[in-house]
């Protein structure tokens, strides 16, 4: 037989040998089946890929939870219940907490199995075994920190008795449980996209992602930063812009008798001029301080205060980016006459988000509410019938660095401490790709301080709370129990990072504060903003600061508690080092104001204090724009006073529709790029540090200040007036040129969007461009890309029963086309929250508030 | 109209066993119709249309019960492809396994014959 084609336009029959066609053929079929199981590039193989039913096309399948649903769950005690409501919060009603949390685990493996692997693989540095060699450096950076070898041994050391370690054994079960039942078509869109299968997890995973929260909240390493700014600035103007202390002081423990802020005036040192050395000193500093820093990103990064200048891409230095509240009122300022908490932690937002929220109830033992990590089964944010408890990042100072002396530059194994060597604690480390390949090995040394990096400034060690053994789970397990906020304190004695403000409320009218954690005494003046000498012991740390020293205020007589990143004691009533970059005081000033001004709070007025438009900054600056302007008298350039016009006439909100936000922004940008000009490193075109803006208020004060001298004019020495004038033209021009000449145009809400990204940045999971109400120094600042936010908002009220507000940018889904994958998405952009439910048994949830229906059985014998 | 029934029947066939097994039983499915129709010309090009139209079908299955569309949109961005080229791809993919297949076999059908 051959192959035969006709030609219509000459009739001549065409006769292909079969020997041809069948080459062609099979040419095509290798190929096409080569493709089909190869991945080639970042392209997976295409054949289960592409497959409608068990590729990516299933994520529309599992994208919605099945009405009822009835499954066998090996390990289980007795049928646990589990109830989603309209809102895809799982209740969880069990007989024993151990079976509580191993449906926990299923339940989160269900909706957020990726999310996991990935935070899992990312405290490991085992992300090129699941994403390819791009993320490689990302990986030596993990495995030099040593993060999850501490997780490892704090596993380890957990005694075989502990409850703790049975819950977490039980948690991982549930989530190992789903990865084994689960075939092709269940699995993550994410695992389908990369060509690879999920992992069984193990124990200590649980204790990973813990120690990841603590990279993200307290990694701290600016001591070489600090010594770049004062090689620049010399140390006298540094310890003055960059100070141990705010100069504006509203604390986290409130000061008895005081109701408003301290200020402490004084006037700046003058800068020094750097020569040549101090410069090079300087770019060495800053070259090793962005090795320490780097690599932070991949789904969650920090949570206090650090942003990118919008003019010249400089970090300045503790202004509030990603800024954290939480407050309490008690119940003589609550119109109710019950204890009123607001929650609002701020993280760096992604999709899936970092939070999941959950209900666990086993009667007579357990009936918990809130936020949990994915990976944990734990509640670090929540209440239960009794308590109410939320925090905000501390940012002290929990991380040293040492310069030490090492036995040889290249290949050290020996290190110097009070003149005898040492041996180094050396571990090789593998590096594989998706298909085993080995990408690459370090040999990775440590001290007995902590992990040994090579830096351009030599060998450091690192010394830092978050790699040293604690218990944060157990402290964690335990308060979720509590009844009091008492017993909650009681049970979270024993946190010890990362540090952050515990803000508790409680049915009886209780409500406290105390920024716990473990907080280093160090040598000498106890200041560890600079790096210390690794040769000698002397540098070690000496302690810590005993509990009764810690931050902390019970049952205030003011009736209120706030937090807001801010530095939690007035040095002058409780010296003490706690750390120094300090974020700046706008927020904590306007929510002390908002509740001093109140005696009758609600929920509503928590919450829409958690979006409050309005900004303690833009009085000072407004104040010394008007006095520029005036002092300039007949000599004011049209631009001049057109501008302050404009500015006058705003009502100061950063609402969406603010027009006059537009023009504010630019202002503050403009006289930030002009003053401190004197922190641009030469050579590099951007500044090494910008002082925040309290630094700026302050010098407002100083009209004839050497730092409002434009280092650009030789032949004129500015004060302030001329250059808030400048700027404000400057600001004025610029805004006309992007925004458009007419300023009733402008709209604030065009310009402050959020970006929330994928986890793996893919760019349709993610969403962009969403209008928030977010303003400079206002209680929910954003950085310009908007790529941080309130990850988690809710507000309780501790009446009888407790009821409970609240919403997260996202959804309970993992699945990017699940209809909760973004739910809560518009709710969260508008300050909005919804009403949690709080059924007290599987029954209670029912009608229009019940959605799925989840039965898990324990495996008889013959199951198994 | 034998040619309609070979259609219908692989289509059916390759739908069923792609959804019971996975994708690569599309190759084997149109390796078996190629072989029993070895004597016609056209096999190789039902066989693909049959591959088109099974993993097509399965598509608008699946778009009843959830949101195909959301697929579409979502992973063909986050493959840079575009959702319009993802669901191209996922319909000429098969048809070239099955096309390629019945060609292989009803050439080495030939070649007996």
């Amino acid at each position: 037989m051959q192959a035969s084609h006709d030609s219509p336009a000459t009739g001549i029959r065409i006769q292909v040998p079969p020997v041809v066609t069948g080459a062609i053929s099979a040419i095509a079929l290798a190929g096409a089946l080569w493709i089909g199981v190869t991945p080639t590039g970042a392209v997976p193989p295409l054949g289960q890929l592409l497959d409608p039913a068990h590729g990516v096309w299933a994520a529309a399948r599992s994208a919605e939870l099945p009405r009822e649903q009835a499954l066998t769950l090996d390990g289980l005690g007795a049928p646990v219940e589990v109830r989603y409501d309209d809102r895809g919060v799982p209740h969880i009603f069990a007989e024993s907490e151990v079976d509580a949390v191993r449906a926990l685990g299923w339940v989160h493996a269900r909706d957020r199995l990726f999310q996991m692997e990935l935070t899992a693989r990312k405290t490991e540095g085992t992300l090129t075994e699941l994403v390819g060699p791009s993320v490689l450096e990302l990986d030596r950076q993990s495995r030099e920190r040593g993060l999850a070898v501490a997780a490892e041994a704090r596993w380890t050391a957990l005694p075989k008795e502990s409850p703790t370690r049975k819950i977490v054994e039980a948690y991982i079960e549930g989530i190992n449980q789903w990865v084994r039942d689960a075939d092709a078509s269940d699995l993550p869109v994410e695992y389908k996209l990369l060509g690879v299968r999920p992992r069984i997890f193990q124990s200590a995973d649980s204790y990973k992602l813990l120690s990841e929260m603590g990279q993200v909240l307290a990694w701290q390493s600016e001591e070489l930063e600090r010594g770049a700014i004062a090689a620049l600035v010399g140390q006298d103007a540094t310890e003055a812009l960059f100070p141990m202390n705010a100069p504006i002081q509203e604390p986290i423990e409130p000061v008895t008798g005081r109701r408003e802020p301290r200020f402490v005036a004084g006037r700046f040192p003058a800068p020094q001029l750097a020569g040549p050395r101090q410069v090079a000193h300087a770019q060495r500093l800053r070259a090793t301080a962005r090795q320490l820093a780097g690599g932070r990103a991949l789904g969650s990064d920090l949570s206090a205060d650090h942003s990118v200048d919008a003019q010249m891409g400089a970090p300045t230095r503790g202004e509030a980016v990603v800024g954290s509240n939480n407050w309490a009122v008690a119940p003589s300022r609550s119109a109710s006459g019950h204890a009123l908490l607001s929650g609002d932690p701020h993280l760096q937002l992604s999709l899936p988000s970092v939070w999941y929220e959950a209900h666990l109830v086993v009667p007579g033992k357990l009936d918990v509410y809130g936020v949990t990590f994915p990976l944990a089964a734990i509640v670090p944010i929540g209440f239960n019938r009794d308590v109410a408890w939320t925090a905000t990042n501390t940012g002290a100072d929990v991380m040293d660095f040492y310069r030490e002396t090492v036995d040889d530059a290249a290949s050290p194994r020996r290190y110097s401490v009070d003149s005898s060597w040492r041996e180094l604690t050396l571990r090789v480390e593998t590096y594989r790709g998706r298909d085993g390949k080995v990408l690459g090995v370090d040999t990775l040394r440590r001290t007995h301080r902590g992990p040994l990096m090579r830096t351009a400034e030599g060998w450091l060690s690192m010394r830092w709370t978050v790699l040293e053994p604690s218990d944060e789970a157990t402290a964690y397990w335990t308060a979720m129990h509590a009844t009091s906020a008492e017993e909650w304190y009681a049970a979270m004695e024993s946190y010890r990072a990362p540090a952050q403000n515990f803000l508790v409320a409680d049915r009886s009218g209780a409500i406290g504060i105390r920024s716990t954690g473990r907080y280093p005494l160090r040598p000498g003046d106890g200041r560890g903003d600079h790096v210390f000498d690794g040769s000698t012991s002397r540098s070690d740390w000496t302690g810590d600061w005993p509990l009764a020293k810690y931050p902390q205020s019970l049952r205030p007589a003011q009736g209120y508690l706030a937090s807001n990143n801010q530095q939690p004691i007035d040095p002058a009533v409780r010296p003490g080092y706690l750390g120094w970059n300090w974020p700046t005081p706008w927020r904590a000033m306007r929510i002390n104001e908002i509740l001093r001004a109140d005696s009758a709070m609600t929920p509503e007025k928590m919450r829409l204090a958690q979006t409050d438009p309005r900004s303690v900054l833009t009085a000072p600056v407004l104040r010394v724009v008007r006095e520029a302007v005036r002092s300039a008298g007949s000599s004011a350039s049209p631009a001049d006073s057109a501008a302050l016009a404009f500015l006058e006439a705003w009502d100061g909100r950063f609402d969406l529709e603010s027009r006059g936000a537009v023009l504010f922004a630019a202002l503050v940008a403009e006289i930030t790029g002009r003053t401190w000009d004197e922190f641009v490193v030469p050579g590099e075109n951007s500044r090494a540090a910008t002082p925040n803006t309290m630094m700026l208020v302050r010098l407002f004060e100083d009209a004839t200040s050497p730092w409002w001298d434009d280092r650009a004019t030789t032949d004129a020495v500015e004060h302030r007036d001329a250059i808030v004038r400048a700027a404000l033209r400057s600001a004025w021009e610029r805004t006309r040129q992007r925004r458009g000449n007419d300023p009733q145009a402008w709209r604030w809400g065009d310009q402050r969007t959020a970006t929330i990204r994928h986890l793996l940045r893919l760019p349709g999971f993610g969403r962009e461009s969403l209008s928030v109400q977010s303003g400079p120094g206002t209680l929910s600042p954003n950085d310009g890309n908007g790529t941080a936010g309130a990850s988690w908002r809710f507000v309780v009220e501790l009446g009888d029963p407790v009821t409970a507000l609240g919403t997260y940018p996202g959804g309970q889904s993992g699945n990017p086309v699940s209809s909760r994958y973004v739910d809560r998405l518009e709710l969260w952009r508008t300050g909005a929250l919804s009403p949690l439910r709080l059924p007290r048994n599987a029954a209670a949830l029912s009608g229009g508030q019940l959605t799925s229906s989840l039965r898990l059985s324990p495996m008889t014998g013959a199951a198994r | 109209m034998r040619r309609l029934q070979f259609l219908l029947a692989a289509t059916a066939a390759m739908a069923t066993c792609t959804w019971v097994v996975a994708w690569w039983m599309v190759p084997i499915v149109a390796a078996v119709f190629g072989w029993v129709r070895r004597d016609d010309a056209a096999t190789p090009l039902l066989a693909g249309l049959a591959g088109f139209v099974a993993w097509g079908s399965l598509l608008l299955i699946a778009g009843l019960s959830g949101p195909e569309g959301s697929v579409m949109n979502a992973v063909g961005r986050a493959m840079q492809v575009g959702p319009l080229a993802l669901v191209g791809l996922t319909l000429a993919y098969p048809a070239l396994l099955a096309a390629s297949a019945a060609g292989v076999v009803r050439a080495i059908g030939a070649r007996r014959a």
